[in-house]
């Protein structure tokens, strides 16, 4: 039997154990596999590596994920259903805290003028959706206590100022500590070997670049949720990167 | 299985939510806000979503998007009306987390020009020296393409017409992938742990 011949029939071997060939082709492939050993230890081999597959079992993280998700969570607020059935819903809401600070603003520009802009013809001043950031009041460059970025999907409408004004705010929060602990690094790096300062350069040279993706792709879509949070995780990124970087020199220096 | 977009399965959020079921309170309770509530649920199927993650997308990634999964859980939790158990809706929901989040990271890798061997390489992170765990190793240092394919068919065990609609791909390609798979796994295995 030839090489071509071999992969020939080998290459249906999966089609073959998984029922998805035809009649005729199956009984041809049935009556190879009756005179070619080569092929049947394939399909032996083939078969055993399927069934292990579906005895695969799961396993627990080796961390435990549930502080960080809670963390993140936390910073949604649960509206009750009594009052959102106002609004014909009844189920639970999940809104960050600048967002509820941001719908107490519209409520009482509502309550207060809204009437009377509705029927002058005004039009209230909103936008799509803005990253969903959260200010977190702890103490510390950490990437943990940093402003944390939820789901795209969790944001919702809000007004242009106060969201733009909370992710500047915490855009320049980021840029801030990265100048700090990048700063550390400069002035330390020595005390690394050059094999560490190259692998770290070239990992910060790539978080930069998505860095710089996401911030030139916002300047045309300031308002795109998915863009915010994916500049924030990136942000984020290198935080961690360097936070692990200053950790590793202060270990060299002993 | 729902679609409500190229390749992404959506939970299904039309049905009347079903009492009687073990979780059926804890989701209940949690849709109210009850983080305590949240947290059971969450221990109770993390194992699940975990090793789906780590399997679709690598070891250093699971952990971010198994946090990413449950975060999206929570603020859509009040979507679930029971037409499945919890456990369902939400490994449905994260199946479509891990495809968005492949969707983004080849973007990434398009713009970056990272390599697609040395990724999945990095991915595979060992561990312990069993059985299992070398599988575990040999499905994690497959190609993305094929590494994903064998892991909705023969772990998760979707056909291969759902998984061309999940990959956006055909099903010819989706079976394609899934030999290559096997057969790549078949060699790594023959040649022990490495």
């Amino acid at each position: 039997m030839t090489n071509a011949e071999f992969d020939r029939w080998t290459d249906r071997l999966s089609e073959y154990l998984d029922g998805d060939l035809e009649p005729r082709e199956r009984a041809e492939l049935e009556l190879h596999l009756e005179t070619c050993d080569p092929c049947r230890d394939v399909l032996e081999d083939l078969r055993g590596l399927v069934a292990n597959a579906a005895r695969l079992e799961d396993s627990l993280p080796e961390a435990d994920l549930w502080p960080g998700i809670a963390h993140r969570i936390a910073a949604s607020k649960t509206v009750p259903r009594g009052w959102l059935a106002w609004f014909g819903g009844g189920a639970r809401l999940s809104i960050s805290l600048p967002q509820l600070a941001a719908v107490a603003a519209v409520l009482v520009v509502v309550s207060g003028g809204g009437v009377w802009f509705a029927m002058r013809g005004g039009v209230l001043p909103t936008q799509g959706p803005v990253a969903n950031v959260t200010r977190v009041e702890t103490p510390g460059t950490t990437a943990e206590n940093l402003p944390v970025a939820t789901s795209p999907a969790a944001t919702s409408e809000a007004p242009r100022g106060a969201d733009a004004q909370l992710a500047g705010y915490n855009l320049t929060r980021y840029d801030a500590n990265i100048g700090e602990l990048q700063q550390a690094l400069t002035d330390n790096r020595g005390d690394l070997d050059s094999t560490t300062v190259r692998i770290i350069e070239q990992n910060l040279a790539l978080i930069d670049r998505a860095i710089a993706d996401a911030r030139r792709a916002l300047a045309a879509d300031p308002s795109n949720s998915y863009l915010n949070a994916h500049l924030t995780q990136q942000l984020q990124r290198k935080v961690r990167l360097l936070q692990k970087a200053t950790v590793l020199v202060a270990e060299h220096q002993g | 299985m729902e679609h409500s977009g190229p390749g992404v399965t959506t939970p299904s959020d039309d049905a009347p939510f079903s009492e009687g079921r073990p979780d059926a309170e804890d989701v209940s309770l949690a849709a109210k806000g009850d983080r305590r509530a949240f947290e059971r649920l969450y221990r109770a199927n993390v194992a699940r979503i975990h090793s789906l993650a780590r399997r679709m997308v690598g070891y250093d990634e699971a952990h971010e998007l198994t946090q990413d999964v449950f975060v999206r859980a929570w603020d859509k939790l009040a979507t679930f009306r029971g037409e499945s158990a919890f456990g369902t809706w939400l490994y449905r929901l994260a199946v479509n987390v891990m495809l968005a989040r492949r969707a983004k990271l080849a973007i990434q890798r398009t713009r970056h020009g990272g390599n697609e061997e040395v990724l999945d390489t990095v991915a595979a992170r060992p561990t312990h020296s069993d059985l299992g765990l070398d599988f575990e190793r040999a499905i994690g240092r497959l190609p993305e393409g094929a590494r994903q394919v064998f892991v909705l068919h023969d772990v998760e065990g979707f056909k291969h017409e759902e998984i061309a609609r999940m990959l956006g791909v055909t099903s010819g390609t989706s079976k394609a992938q899934l030999h290559r798979a096997r057969m790549m796994l078949r060699r790594s295995l023959q040649k022990g742990p490495q």
